[in-house]
């Protein structure tokens, strides 16, 4: 039974292999990070329990200016956003002409791939590689805004058309959930992009 | 309520910083599309508690350091895959911070197993953020007191001594089926106690 490990999860008091088993199964289960999140939250609480001696100075120079330094982002090569972009045109158009001028591109953390977006906010997931869905489950496609998320649709194999536009500022993500079941996102996201 | 770890609405304005208007999940948004100001300010909210914690548990400043440092990259390396359902910002990074200085623990073989040392409060002036911390470790010590004797041992060795379940059912003589559930229900209950005191440790 994996969900009495969740306590010892909270407390990190799992070893490597139970940690890996027990991450795997909350990719799965909703239920799960339900039951979680109380649990985390209380064993956080412990961190202030003890005496709390401010660090040295110099460690907020470590922690800010290193990770910053070996800065690298990810970014699609011209020539695939290029060639995502001519897709696009296609999907979107509908029979009308538009440019490709207006459409923007981001890129996917989490899979290989790009969100592409159109001037007027219609939108195209292109995703590569993801790993194929268990049994009665779908990747869900949410557009989050304001820290709610709308259904935006499901994944169906890499070029999918979003059901719904993506305003700026926004985000888009898919998670693993229940087929035809989520009117709000339960699991956590297998990818997403950057605020659009 | 008052949130576990919220310093920024304990103590108003005390950020001098342009970004000490923003919420943490703001924070992380800017973080992730490479402001390091934004790290910057989320270290300056949590570090302290994130610096103690990873003292407590390794016993050596330098290790302890070390144990920000990395969880602080982890921080800013996953920033963009946060969502804000998965809970909070402070409690995604001082989960970070206590899954490094854990790593690190079991690796250097650093454990120790000494209850909680009741903690003798220094006198004279405190600061905004001195206050805010003396009143939260005050609730938790608390809250930690009213457990039975045996849950809050677990729970204690656990989080801060670093051992894991099996070792700690070896280490006390007890079936991993008994620990398991003393955590479990020691969790649950400090989760409850804690609530009591005003502390918001609601689900999201």
């Amino acid at each position: 039974m994996i969900h009495d490990q969740a306590a010892a999860f909270a407390l990190d008091a799992l070893d490597r292999e139970e940690a890996a088993e027990f991450e795997a199964h909350l990719a799965v289960c909703p239920g799960c990070e339900d039951e979680l999140e109380p649990l985390r939250v209380a064993a956080v609480a412990l961190a202030f329990a003890g005496e709390l001696p401010p660090p040295r100075p110099g460690l907020r120079r470590r922690v800010v200016v290193v990770p910053f330094r070996r800065r690298a982002r990810p970014l699609l090569s011209a020539a695939a956003v290029a060639a995502a972009c001519a897709v696009v045109v296609l999907v979107l158009t509908d029979g009308r002409t538009r440019g490709v001028a207006g459409t923007r591109s981001y890129p996917l953390r989490g899979a290989k791939g790009s969100l592409l977006v159109s001037s007027t906010g219609e939108a195209v997931l292109v995703v590569h590689r993801l790993p194929p869905t268990p049994a009665g489950k779908a990747y869900d496609v949410w557009v989050v805004r304001a820290g709610r998320a709308g259904h935006a649709g499901v994944l169906r194999g890499t070029m999918t058309k979003l059901t719904r536009t993506v305003p700026r500022g926004s985000e888009v993500a898919v998670t693993l959930e229940r087929t035809g079941g989520a009117s709000t996102p339960r699991g956590r996201p297998v990818l997403r992009t950057e605020r659009t | 309520m008052r949130a576990v770890g919220d310093f920024r609405e304990a103590t108003g304005a005390r950020s001098p910083t342009k970004l000490g208007h923003l919420s943490d999940e703001a924070l992380l948004a800017l973080a992730s599309r490479g402001d390091d100001s934004a790290l910057g300010e989320l270290y300056d909210r949590y570090g302290r508690v994130a610096y103690g914690l990873a003292l407590r548990i390794l016993r050596d400043r330098a290790l302890a350091e070390d144990a920000v440092q990395e969880a602080f990259l982890a921080v800013w390396r996953s920033s963009g895959s946060f969502l804000a359902e998965q809970g909070k910002p402070s409690t995604w990074i001082l989960t970070l911070v206590h899954r490094r200085a854990v790593d690190i623990v079991r690796r250097e073989e650093r454990r120790r197993g000494e209850p909680l040392a009741e903690v003798v409060q220094p006198a004279g002036e405190a600061t905004d953020e001195e206050a805010w911390l003396r009143a939260q470790r005050q609730v938790v010590q608390e809250a930690l007191r009213k457990l039975p004797p045996d849950q809050r041992e677990a729970i204690e060795l656990a989080y801060y001594g670093g051992f894991t379940q099996s070792e700690l059912a070896e280490r006390l003589g007890q079936p991993l089926g008994t620990i398991k559930s003393r955590m479990f229900t020691g969790l649950r209950r400090l989760r409850e106690l804690l609530a009591e005191a005003g502390l918001d440790v609601d689900a999201p």
